[in-house]
C-alpha cells in the first residue's frame, strides 16, 4: 500500500522523500477569495474527509518532525455561481514541499475542487495515529472532459441519500458526470409538474419518486462537487413506464395478435407531440446541463410489435407514404423530437445511444454514446466508425459494472465477451486506428450500473472501487498507467481511504486489509442535510383491505398466501404482467424451436 | 441497457428482462408468506388488522415455566422492538385489536451453560386463528425461536396498518445442519458484521455458523496460551478476536438458537501460524529457493504437544460439540514442503514411508486423533472430504463435501462417503462467494441453481441418505469483507436455507417460491439488513436508505 498516493494518478507528480507532520485540529484551509460558497463548503468537507476518523480529543505529537499548518488556495478566475459544464477547467497545481504552508493554484473553482481532493490524498495516518503530509509537487488536468457514472433508477429505486453517497464518491474519484437514467420500462420515478400522472401511475409506489425539490437538491449537491447531472429520458422505446399519459404508448401485439406490454411511444398522434414538447420543455428547464440524453436504444422489437402490428399506426404510416417501413416512422419520430427540443431550448446538445446515429437524424453536434459490441475489436471498430463520421463520442461498452464476475475484474479478468470481460483498467476509449482529429472527438467515457440487480443495499460496494479503475483511465496519462500491478498499491490505499471516510467500498483484489474496517456506525459525510435524504412519506397506491377483511384464494390449503390482496390495483396489474410474461416466454420458446 | 438477446442465446432470456419478458413483475410478492416454507402450513384465507404503528399490535406472553428464560425474554424483545417490521413505539398500550401470542415450551428454559447442539429440537406448532389469541407450542426453546420467526413473518404492513394472516402451522427442519461459513482470515470481519449475519441466519432458520477463523493469510484468533500466534499472524493488532469478543459472539448466537462451529484447518492452510516457532515445515521451490510455508511440520514431537495444548484451549472456548479440523488441499504443499525438505525426507525414510507423502499425511492425522482422544471425547470431528478421499478419517467423523465441478461428481462423493458409513455435510453447490451476473439463486447450473441443489440427490439407500446431516453455504473471504458480505450473502443464502429446511416436494419451483422470497428479502431490508435484489427489477415498500 502506498502512503500519500494520489488516485487517479496526476499527469505530473514529484514526491520528495520527506513528509511534514500535520495537526488535524489546527490545520487551516485558507483563501483570499471571500464569500465563495462552493469553496467554503468544500473547505468544510475537506476539513473532515482529509482526516477520516479523526477525533478532536486525539493528542498531537509532532516529535522532531516539522509541522505544516495550512494550505493556501488561489483561484485565478475567482468564484463561480454557474453550474459545471463540459468545458469546465479542471486543471490545478499543488505544492506541499514548503514548511511555511502548502499552496493550491487553479484557474477555476472546478480545478480547485480537484486539487482539494488530490491534496487530501497526500495526507495519511501512520500506525501510531499520527497524521502526515507527503511533500510533493503536482501539476494536473484531466485527459478527457467527460468522466461519468450512469445510475438506473427505474429498475430499482435509489434513495436520494444513496445517489448523494455515490456523488460524493465520484468527486473523490474526480469523476464529473452523473448520467441519470431516470425512467424506463419498469418504472417512472421522475415527477413532472405538468404531468403529475406520469409518476402517479408510472412509479412503483408514491414513495418511489424524485420530487422536483429532491432533483434540484441532487443537482446542487453535485454542483458543489463539480459534477454535472445529465438526465436521460429514453424514447421512443424503453418507455413502458410512461403509461401515465393516455395514448402516449402504442398498443403492442405478439405474432398471434395477443396484447403485450406497451413499451414504445406512438408518434402518429398529434396530442403526443404536444405532450412531448411540454414534458421535455419542463425537464430541459429543470436540468442545468447543456447536454441532455435522449436515449434511443433497442427499438427493433417494439417497432415490430407496437408499430407494424398496430393497425392504427400502420394505417397512419400508409396514409403518410411510409408504406410498412417502420424505420421511416422512427426517422419521423426523431426529426420531430429534435425539432421540439430545439424549439424549446436551442442551446441543448443532444446525446443519443449509438443506434440513433445509424439513421442520420441526430442534429449536427450531437454526441454518440457507444454501448454495443461483444469484443474489444467490436468496441473499437464502433468508436472508429462513429468518429469517422465526425460525431463526438462517449464510450461505455467496456465498463458495464453491473456485470459482475468472481475475482479482481477491475484489472485482471479478461474474458471473451462483454459480459465476461473485466479489465476495466486497460480499456482505452481512443485505442482505435483513427486520425488525431477522430480521437479528439472522444469526449470520454461512462461506467454504467444498470439497475436490474442493484439497489441501495448493494450499489456502493458493487460500484466502488471497480469504477475507480475507470476513473483513472479517463483522467490520467495512459503512458504512466499501463499496469494494473503497478497501480494496485495506490488503489489499495485509495480503497482504504474511501472506507475510512465511511463508504462501503469493497475489496477488489483478493485478500487485503485496511487500517480501519468499514462499520455501519461510521459517520456519513455526504449526508449534509438529513431532512432531504428520505423520500417524502406518502400514502400507498394499494388500498389496504378493510380491517378483518377476508382475502380470497382459490386453494384453501395452498402453502403460499395470496400474492398481494387481489382487490388492490398493484397486484391486479402484476397478475396481468405475469400473464404477458408467461405468454412471451412461450412465444420465445416456440420461435427458438422453429429456427 | 440490454445486450441484444440474439448474442446471448437462451440464457439471456432468463437474465434480461426487457418488458418483463421473463423477469417477474417488480411488485409480485406475498403478504405474510413464510420463508423457509414450513413443513405443514394451512392458511385460513383470512387476515386481520392488528393495529397501527402507534398502537401495540402484538403482545407476547411467555408461559410461567419460561417467563424468566433469558433466551425467550431476549427474543421477545427483539421481535417487539426491532423485527416485527418494526413497531415504533413499544410504550403504547394494548387495544381491542391487539393480538396476544402465548408461548409454551414443554421442557422449559435451558441452563445458561446449555448451548444449542446437534439434536436440538426445532419443532414447533403455531396457530393464529381467525379470532382470539394465537398460540405457539414447542418442546424445546429452540423450536419456540423458530416459531417466533414464523409468527413474525405472518405479519405484514399495509398503509401504516399491521395485518396478520391466520394459519395453522406444524413445522420442523428437514436437515439438522443448516449453516453459513464465514472466513475471517482472507479478510477480517468486525464482530458487528458477524453478529448481523447471525441475526440474518436466525431470520432464515439457519442454525450453524461455521467459523473458518484462521488460514494462510491471517491469524486473527487471540490464543490465551499462545498469544504469539495472533501477534505474528494477524494483519494488525486491531484485526483480531479477543476472548471477550469470541464469547460475545457465541452467546449472541446461542440466544438465536445458532451453534458456532470453529474450524481449525491443518495440516495445510497454516501459513499464518508463524507465531509458533518450528511449527511450519520449511519449503523450497523446484530450483531450491526458500518459499513461504503453508503446511505444518508433522515430524516434530513438540508440534503435537503444541497442538494438544492449543486444541485444549479451543475446546474450552467453544462449547459446540462439532469440531471442524479442516484437512483440505494438503497436496498443494506436500511436494515443496515435505518431499523437498531433507529432514522430513529422512523422517519418512526412517518410518518406512519412502517417498509417499500420503503415508505422512496419514501419520499426521493418526497423531492428531491420538492427541484429541483424551481432550475431545465429547466432540464429533468434521473433515473436508480429502481426508476421506485420500486418507483415513476417524471412523465416527463427519465428512464435509466441497469438491465437484459437476452435479455427477458431487453425487458420487455423497454416495461414497455415506456408503462408507460416514455422515456428510454438503457445500459444493453453495459457494456463494462465487458471484455471477443475474438470478443465480435459481439459474446457472453448476454456477448457481442454489435453490435446486438437493443434498440427498444421489444414488444411495435410505440409510445412506439419512447420513446426510445437511449443508453449509460458504462465503470464502477472498473478495468479501464487511463492506459487501451482507448483500452478497442475502438473500442468496435464503435459497439454501429453504432447501435445507423445507419439504422438497413442496419447494420444487423457484418461480413459485419467488413471491415469498421477495417478501422475505423486503422484510430483511425493512429490519435494517442489506438483502440485495436477486431476481430482476423489483421494489420494496421500505427501501434501504441508510449507509
Amino acid at each position: 500500500m502506498t502512503k500519500g498516493g494520489v488516485w487517479p494518478l496526476p499527469w505530473s507528480i514529484t514526491y520528495l522523500n520527506d513528509s511534514f507532520s500535520i495537526n488535524p485540529s489546527t490545520f487551516q484551509f485558507t483563501t483570499s477569495l471571500t464569500g465563495c460558497q462552493i469553496i467554503d463548503r468544500a473547505f468544510q468537507r475537506y476539513r473532515i474527509i482529509s482526516f477520516p476518523g479523526y477525533k478532536s480529543s486525539s493528542s498531537f505529537y509532532s516529535g522532531k518532525a516539522t509541522t505544516v499548518n495550512s494550505v493556501s488556495v488561489t483561484v485565478s478566475s475567482g468564484c463561480s455561481t454557474d453550474y459545471p459544464q463540459l468545458e469546465m477547467d479542471e486543471s490545478y497545481s499543488i505544492d506541499s514541499t514548503s514548511s511555511n504552508g502548502s499552496t493550491i493554484t487553479a484557474n477555476s473553482v472546478w480545478g480547485t475542487l480537484r486539487a482539494l481532493e488530490s491534496f487530501s490524498h497526500l495526507i495519511y495516518k501512520d500506525t501510531s495515529g499520527q497524521w502526515w503530509l507527503r511533500q510533493a509537487k503536482i501539476s494536473d488536468s484531466p485527459r478527457f472532459p467527460h468522466r461519468g457514472i450512469m445510475l438506473d433508477s427505474a429498475r430499482h429505486y435509489l434513495s436520494v441519500n444513496m445517489i448523494k453517497r455515490n456523488l460524493e464518491l465520484m468527486a473523490q474519484n474526480k469523476m464529473n458526470v452523473f448520467h441519470w437514467h431516470l425512467v424506463d420500462t419498469e418504472s417512472f420515478p421522475y415527477t413532472s409538474t405538468k404531468y403529475p400522472d406520469m409518476s402517479a401511475k408510472g412509479a412503483y409506489t408514491p414513495k418511489h419518486v424524485y420530487s422536483v425539490a429532491q432533483i434540484q437538491d441532487i443537482i446542487d449537491f453535485a454542483r458543489d462537487r463539480g459534477i454535472r447531472v445529465i438526465p436521460e429520458f429514453d424514447t421512443p422505446g424503453h418507455a413502458g413506464g410512461w403509461h401515465g399519459f393516455p395514448g402516449l404508448l402504442s398498443a403492442c401485439f405478439d405474432h398471434l395478435g395477443n396484447s403485450m406490454l406497451p413499451n414504445i411511444i406512438d408518434p402518429t398522434q398529434t396530442q403526443n407531440w404536444n405532450f412531448l414538447l411540454n414534458f421535455f420543455g419542463e425537464a430541459l428547464d429543470l436540468f442545468k446541463d447543456n447536454y441532455f440524453h435522449f436515449g434511443g436504444d433497442e427499438v427493433l422489437d417494439d417497432m415490430l410489435q407496437c408499430w407494424s402490428r398496430n393497425k392504427n399506426v400502420s394505417s397512419w404510416m400508409e396514409a403518410n407514404n411510409m408504406g410498412n417501413d417502420t424505420s421511416l416512422l422512427l426517422n419521423y419520430y426523431y426529426r420531430n423530437l429534435v425539432q421540439r427540443v430545439q424549439q424549446h431550448k436551442n442551446t441543448t446538445t443532444m446525446i443519443f445511444w449509438e443506434e440513433v446515429f445509424d439513421m442520420n437524424v441526430a442534429p449536427n453536434g450531437s454526441v454518440a454514446h457507444a454501448w454495443k459490441g461483444e469484443t474489444m475489436k467490436d468496441i473499437m471498430d464502433e468508436m472508429f466508425d462513429i468518429t469517422s463520421r465526425g460525431h463526438r463520442a462517449i464510450l461505455s461498452t467496456c465498463w458495464y459494472l453491473n456485470y459482475i464476475r468472481y475475482g479482481p475484474d477491475w484489472g485482471y479478468i479478461n474474458g471473451n465477451g462483454t459480459m465476461t470481460r473485466g479489465s476495466y483498467y486497460e480499456c482505452d476509449p481512443t485505442n482505435f486506428n483513427g486520425t488525431a482529429a477522430q480521437k479528439a472527438l472522444v469526449l470520454g467515457g461512462e461506467a454504467p450500473m444498470w439497475g436490474e440487480f442493484v439497489d441501495g443495499t448493494n450499489l456502493i460496494p458493487r460500484m466502488w472501487p471497480r469504477a475507480s479503475a475507470v476513473a483513472e483511465r479517463l483522467w490520467s496519462d495512459p503512458a504512466q498507467t499501463t499496469s494494473a500491478d503497478a497501480a494496485w498499491p495506490r488503489l489499495h490505499e485509495f480503497r482504504c481511504r474511501m472506507m475510512s471516510r465511511g463508504y462501503e467500498v469493497e475489496p477488489p483484489n483478493n485478500p487485503d486489509y485496511c487500517p480501519d474496517f468499514w462499520d455501519v456506525t461510521l459517520p456519513d459525510y455526504s449526508n449534509n442535510n438529513p431532512s432531504t435524504t428520505s423520500p417524502p412519506a406518502g400514502g400507498s397506491t394499494t388500498s389496504p383491505p378493510a380491517g378483518g377483511s377476508t382475502t380470497t384464494t382459490d386453494n384453501p390449503s395452498a402453502t403460499s398466501p395470496p400474492a398481494g390482496d387481489s382487490t388492490t390495483t398493484t397486484s391486479a396489474a402484476c397478475s396481468m404482467h405475469t400473464f404477458f410474461s408467461v405468454t412471451l416466454t412461450i412465444i420465445f420458446a416456440l420461435l427458438l424451436n422453429v429456427f | 441497457m440490454l445486450i441484444p438477446l440474439i448474442l446471448l442465446g437462451i440464457l439471456s432470456l432468463q437474465t434480461f428482462s426487457q418488458e418483463f419478458l421473463t423477469a417477474p413483475p417488480p411488485g409480485l410478492r406475498t403478504d405474510g408468506g413464510i420463508w423457509p416454507l414450513p413443513q405443514q402450513i394451512q392458511y385460513l384465507n383470512h387476515s386481520r388488522s392488528i393495529g397501527t404503528r402507534r398502537s401495540r399490535p402484538i403482545q407476547i406472553i411467555l408461559d410461567e415455566n419460561v417467563n424468566d428464560c433469558d433466551i425467550l425474554k431476549f427474543t421477545k424483545k427483539t421481535y417487539l422492538r426491532k423485527w416485527l417490521l418494526p413497531f415504533e413505539d413499544e410504550a403504547s398500550t394494548n387495544d381491542s385489536t391487539t393480538l396476544f401470542l402465548t408461548v409454551s415450551v414443554k421442557d422449559g428454559c435451558p441452563k445458561s451453560n446449555d448451548f444449542p447442539q446437534q439434536g436440538m429440537d426445532e419443532k414447533y406448532s403455531l396457530s393464529v386463528p381467525k379470532e382470539g389469541n394465537a398460540t405457539l407450542e414447542a418442546k424445546e426453546v429452540w423450536g419456540a425461536l423458530r416459531g417466533l420467526e414464523t409468527f413474525s413473518q405472518l405479519v405484514f404492513l399495509e398503509d401504516e396498518t399491521y395485518y396478520i394472516q391466520s394459519a395453522n402451522i406444524h413445522d420442523f427442519p428437514r436437515f439438522s445442519v443448516r449453516g453459513i461459513l464465514i472466513d475471517t482470515s482472507r479478510h477480517y470481519l468486525p464482530a458487528q458484521t458477524i453478529r448481523r449475519q447471525i441475526d440474518l441466519m436466525a431470520q432464515n432458520k439457519m442454525n450453524v455458523l461455521h467459523w473458518h477463523i484462521v488460514d494462510i493469510e491471517s491469524f486473527p484468533y487471540i490464543s490465551k496460551r499462545f498469544p504469539n500466534l495472533s501477534e505474528k499472524g494477524a494483519f494488525t493488532p486491531r484485526h483480531v478476536y479477543d476472548s471477550k469478543t469470541v464469547q460475545n459472539i457465541i452467546h449472541y448466537a446461542r440466544l438465536r438458537g445458532i451453534r458456532v462451529m470453529i474450524e481449525i484447518d491443518t495440516p495445510g492452510h497454516t501459513g499464518s501460524w508463524k507465531g509458533q516457532p518450528g511449527f511450519l515445515a520449511d519449503c523450497s521451490s523446484p530450483t531450491g529457493e526458500k518459499i513461504p510455508s503453508n503446511i505444518l511440520d508433522p515430524t516434530k514431537k513438540e508440534n503435537y504437544k503444541f497442538l494438544a495444548e492449543f486444541f485444549t484451549e479451543i475446546l474450552e472456548v467453544f462449547p459446540e460439540k462439532f469440531l471442524h479440523l479442516g484437512g483440505d488441499e494438503v497436496e498443494y504443499w506436500t511436494e515443496a514442503c515435505w518431499r523437498q525438505n531433507p529432514e522430513i525426507r529422512r523422517f519418512m525414510k526412517l518410518h518406512g514411508f519412502q517417498d509417499n507423502v500420503t503415508a505422512l499425511e496419514d501419520y499426521y492425522f493418526s497423531k492428531l486423533q491420538q492427541l484429541l482422544a483424551p481432550i475431545a471425547s465429547e466432540r464429533r470431528q468434521i473433515f473436508w472430504q480429502e481426508v476421506f478421499d485420500v486418507n483415513v478419517p476417524e471412523p465416527n467423523s463427519i465428512i464435509h463435501i466441497w469438491k465437484g465441478s459437476t452435479k455427477t461428481e458431487r453425487a458420487e462423493s455423497l454416495a461414497k462417503v455415506t456408503a462408507a458409513g460416514h455422515q456428510a455435510i454438503l457445500s459444493s453447490c453453495w459457494y456463494l462467494n462465487y458471484i455471477h451476473y443475474g438470478d443465480d439463486w435459481k439459474s446457472g447450473g453448476i454456477n448457481g441453481d442454489y435453490y435446486y441443489c438437493d443434498p440427498q440427490d444421489f444414488n444411495g439407500t435410505d440409510a445412506q441418505k439419512a447420513l446426510v446431516l445437511g449443508g453449509i453455504a460458504t462465503m470464502w473471504g477472498e473478495m468479501v469483507d464487511s463492506t459487501n458480505i451482507e448483500a452478497r450473502l442475502w438473500p442468496r443464502a435464503s435459497a439454501v436455507a429453504e432447501r435445507l429446511w423445507s419439504n422438497p416436494l413442496a419447494t420444487k419451483n423457484a418461480d413459485e417460491a419467488w413471491p415469498r422470497l421477495h417478501e422475505h428479502r423486503c422484510r430483511m431490508v425493512a429490519r435494517g439488513f442489506r438483502a440485495q435484489p436477486i431476481n430482476g427489477p423489483s421494489f420494496c415498500h421500505n427501501e434501504w436508505l441508510l449507509p
